[in-house]
């Protein structure tokens, strides 16, 4: 018998069994059979559904944590958006303050001045010199003294000594080239105030016998050519004494923090 | 044929259910038949004698979990197995186009064959609803082959 002789002969042998089946199930005489392969079907019935549930379920679970990193993702984004105007408010603030603190000077004051922003602080130069937005064709010429407001107090910061039509840069009082003439006025005493690179300043050629102490107020004298008299320049924090050295010193802190500098007043008149 | 072939049809049969029942649990109407995708591949790639014994097989477990009557699924899919298996090598399984032909000629030929059986073997009105299984199994026609060669190259059972 041939190979597809005996294949027809087989389809046929298993498509009579079927059609027996069929024949029966219109008697309802299969039943105990359909039950039997059932009893052997069930157990891959129950197992498909609860292994295609469990797939539904992690693919509900795998939907929901991509939805919600890409809420994360946009919450982030949110959040730096609000970290960056809550500091551009905080600015604002600080600069509208710093803006009425000056306005407030124009009025008690009998200077005329400009005031700048502080555009570059180098950090290698911290105490040494600042550059400003304001230049010659603001009106700023070289030498002019610059003083800095911090709550209601002014204080000296130091003198123009480079102009350019945008912008002018400003040698530090704490610079160690920087010098002025200081005047104490509860004592009336003189003496030469000289930065030193660091944030303090040194006030140098006192007599031992002069009236000095500590928080004593040092103001410009304005004797030497450059500082209008009466700018509060710092205070006395402490002494140094040398041997044999004809002079006393003392140590000032500045009126005003040299750390935050970000306003300033170049006085014209 | 030995007896890791046999195992090997036994767990194809068995897994072919678990897909079925997956799916028809997953989208409850319209899901693809691939209790007959798996007999056309498996008898295409196979022949004759498997086709047919698979068929009927598959068939008859199919009858225990259907509400039609029992026997018409293994009674088509055998027919399918052996009109299938018998164009073994001369069709070219491979060829995307021809296993989409074909699961639409089975799929049709399956469909009608069983609102026949149903007509004469039950009380039941039965409407003939071709479309939705048609367009799916052609659909999954081409992934599906794949699929099957895929799974009978890690068994690599004899020929």
């Amino acid at each position: 018998m041939s190979h597809l002789a005996r294949a027809r002969l087989i389809c046929l042998f298993l498509l009579s069994i079927s059609f027996l089946f069929l024949n029966l199930s219109l008697h309802n005489r299969i039943q105990g059979l359909k039950n039997f392969f059932l009893y052997l079907a069930s157990p891959s019935s129950s197992l498909a559904t609860r292994m295609f549930l469990q797939g539904e379920n992690l693919s509900k679970n795998f939907l929901l944590q991509l939805h919600l990193n890409e809420e994360n993702r946009q919450l982030k984004e949110k959040l730096k958006e609000y970290v960056h105007l809550d500091t551009l408010s905080k600015e604002i603030i600080e600069e509208n303050e710093q803006l009425r603190k000056i306005l407030q000077f124009r009025e008690r004051t009998k200077y005329d001045f400009i005031s700048a922003q502080v555009l570059v602080r180098d950090t290698q130069d911290w105490y040494n010199s600042v550059i400003i937005d304001k230049g010659a064709l603001a009106g700023i010429k070289k030498d002019l003294p610059v003083i800095t407001l911090e709550g209601d107090k002014e204080g000296l910061l130091g003198r123009i000594i480079e102009v350019s039509p945008n912008a002018s840069k400003i040698l530090l009082l704490t610079d160690s080239l920087s010098a002025v003439v200081g005047y104490v006025p509860r004592s009336k005493v003189d003496g030469i105030v000289e930065g030193q690179g660091s944030k303090e300043m040194r006030f140098k050629y006192i007599l031992p016998e002069m009236d000095l102490k500590s928080g004593d107020l040092i103001v410009t004298s304005g004797t030497g050519g450059i500082f209008p008299a009466g700018i509060p320049i710092g205070e006395i924090v402490k002494f140094e004494e040398k041997k044999y050295a004809p002079y006393k010193e003392a140590i000032l802190t500045p009126q005003v923090d040299f750390s935050h500098l970000r306003e300033v007043l170049v006085i014209t008149e | 044929m030995d007896v890791k072939t046999i195992f090997f049809y036994f767990v194809t049969l068995f897994l072919s259910l678990l897909l079925q029942i997956g799916f028809r649990n997953l989208l409850s109407k319209f899901t693809p038949n691939f209790l007959l995708l798996t007999v056309v591949s498996i008898s295409l790639f196979r022949g004759v004698f498997v086709g047919e014994f698979f068929g009927f097989a598959l068939g008859l477990l199919s009858d225990t979990l259907s509400l039609n009557p029992f026997g018409s699924q293994a009674f088509l899919y055998t027919l399918v197995g052996y009109l299938v298996g018998r164009q073994n090598g001369k069709i070219d399984a491979d060829n995307s186009v021809a296993q989409v032909v074909l699961v639409f000629l089975v799929t049709l030929f399956y469909l009608f064959g069983l609102f026949l059986l149903i007509t004469f073997f039950s009380s039941a009105e039965k409407k003939l609803i071709l479309f939705p299984e048609l367009i799916l199994n052609i659909g999954f026609a081409v992934p599906f082959f794949w699929l099957m060669k895929e799974w009978f190259n890690l068994w690599s059972p004899r020929r």
